[in-house]
């Protein structure tokens, strides 16, 4: 399994990543077809996470860096509040994280044939449980890298793009909280994000390496602690377009409040859809296409993703109590 | 001379029914109107590529208000002296808080969403009557506790500090006598469930039927 971070442009993801839908659920977490037919999110069983650095320099970045990178990256995600990750460094290895079989491995690698992709996560994963057992992440060495403090014109900022790859190592699947524009030559451009878990890269020699409350919510949901949960609540809802439910909508939850945005999608033909993780508050509720990158980044390539339809908002506010779903909401959305 | 004297004392038994004593009791109720108010402004930013601009990406914008609205109140207070009433209120309203929704980065409609906001007032007021007669003004003040539930969600509290005045007459005479009461007042509210979460200060208007035993 195999989650990528594009350049410019998203590639079809390697294998498909299931968008789970449950109660809680705010983003997409990724998910695996288990043993009895069902579909679990993934996660780690326990922690720390042991990883090694591939032993390979490359222009502008020497494997030091990179650890040091990377750690600052394990960091951030181990911020999180109430959440428990942990992550240690074991040592410099001379695998590969393609190569490598029962460890986990982070490092650059050679993908020329991936010209638009800037590293990816893959994992091995236990079939019964869903839990994660090995997870390494490469960074393509197509690309020209950096780990100078405020980014370098022309490359790629290494700890940027390993945030949004741990993010996929602990079990996030992409958000859809960005706008981008489709470039003359081919392939997006990023305008602006709400998620470190947008599919898309901004572009070289920017930084961004700070996680958002998208990002926080998601990782939230997957390891949090149950007050957690009782602290924050959800909506509920369907997209409808015409009387019928609208699949692969990207519904967004603005608190004007806090300024905080959460992401969710309509997952089922009948436009069912859950945003969870929120701070209780009054909320705007607003649908949109799920246009901004390739639909195979975000859900199963077999889900067929509605994108006839305008943005549209909530034509009510929508309180969210502390622990409570809000449910019946149904977002009206008209053909384009 | 005479015929003068002996109709102020005539008089003076009828104003002084009128009139509360001290530990009369008054209880009242009424309808009124509570001003809407600014409920905040604020824009779904997403974070700029900085290679596309300096300034955030907006998503959207909305500009929210909590609007005007019917209230009931009950009251029941105890005459301190015949001039002080001090009396404990209960304000109750359902306003509509709505956010105006515009400026969508992809050309979504324009909308005003709402919802509803509970809004419960406990106090405690105290009236001070001004004169005695007919037209009694008075000037009023009080305290309490803002209870505000928008529908689904959770209770937020918030203090309330009001001051005003107003204008009474008594409708009947006699020692449980009925009279009008209408009262003006602004009201200070610490939180409210508005966007903003800051202080506000609304108008308040009421006027009611009073009864003193």
């Amino acid at each position: 399994m195999r989650a990528l971070r594009a350049a410019g442009v998203i590639l079809l993801c390697s294998v498909s990543l299931f968008a789970l839908s449950r109660s809680v659920e705010a983003y997409l977490k990724i998910g695996t077809k288990v043993s009895n037919g069902g579909v679990v999110s993934i996660r780690w069983g326990g922690f720390p996470v042991r990883y090694f650095i591939t032993n390979r320099d490359v222009a502008g970045v020497t494997a030091p860096q990179l650890q040091q990178a990377v750690d600052r990256a394990f960091h951030t995600w181990q911020a999180v509040p109430n959440v428990g990750l942990s992550s240690q460094f074991v040592g410099f290895t001379g695998l590969s994280p393609s190569s490598a079989v029962g460890a986990n491995v982070i490092g650059f690698e050679d993908h020329p044939e991936l010209d638009r992709v800037l590293g990816a996560t893959s994992f091995t994963l236990d079939t019964v449980s869903g839990e994660i057992l090995e997870s390494d992440i490469f960074l393509n060495t197509t690309f020209p890298w950096s780990v100078a403090t405020s980014g370098e014109a022309g490359r790629q900022d290494v700890e940027s793009i390993v945030l949004h790859e741990l993010g996929h190592l602990h079990g996030l699947g992409h958000s859809a909280l960005g706008e981008t524009e489709i470039l003359p030559g081919g392939g997006r451009r990023v305008l602006g994000e709400s998620s470190i878990m947008f599919p898309i890269a901004f572009t070289a020699g920017s930084v961004n390496r700070a996680l958002h409350e998208d990002d926080v919510a998601g990782l939230s949901d997957i390891y949090g602690n149950p007050s957690f949960l009782a602290a924050t609540g959800s909506i509920s809802g369907r997209v409808t377009k015409n009387g019928s439910g609208v699949l692969g909508a990207h519904v967004v939850a603005f608190n004007p409040t806090t300024s905080v945005m959460i992401g969710g999608f309509s997952l089922t033909d009948d436009g069912s859809f859950v945003v969870g993780a929120l701070d209780p508050g009054t909320y705007v509720l607003r649908a949109e296409p799920l246009d901004d990158g390739d639909p195979g980044a975000f859900l199963s390539t077999s889900v067929d993703v509605d994108f006839n339809f305008k943005p549209a908002f909530l034509s009510r506010l929508v309180a969210v109590a502390r622990g409570g779903t809000a449910s019946g909401v149904e977002i009206k959305v008209l053909p384009k | 001379m005479i015929r003068a004297v002996l109709g102020w004392l005539l008089l003076v038994p009828a104003v002084a029914c009128a009139q509360p004593h001290r530990g009369s009791i008054e209880l009242g109720g009424g309808i009124g109107w509570v001003g809407g108010s600014a409920a905040g402004s604020a824009a779904a930013n997403e974070t700029r590529n900085p290679s596309t601009g300096s300034t955030p990406l907006t998503l959207f914008q909305t500009d929210s208000r909590t609007l005007s609205a019917a209230t009931l109140d009950v009251r029941a207070g105890v005459y301190i002296t015949p001039r002080l009433l001090v009396s404990a209120t209960f304000q109750y309203s359902r306003p509509a808080l709505r956010a105006h929704l515009s400026s969508d980065f992809e050309g979504a409609t324009s909308i005003d969403a709402d919802t509803t906001v509970s809004s419960y007032t406990f106090g405690a007021t105290g009236e001070y009557r001004l004169s005695a007669g007919g037209w009694v003004p008075f000037v009023s003040g009080g305290a309490g506790q803002l209870r505000q539930v928008p529908d689904g969600g959770d209770v937020l509290t918030a203090a309330e500090i009001h001051a005003g005045g107003g204008i009474r007459r008594a409708l009947t005479h006699g020692r449980r006598p009925f009279s009008i009461r209408g009262e003006a007042s602004a009201s200070f509210r610490s939180r409210t469930a508005g966007f903003d979460q800051r202080h506000h200060v609304v108008p308040i208007a009421s006027a009611g039927l009073m009864w003193s035993f």
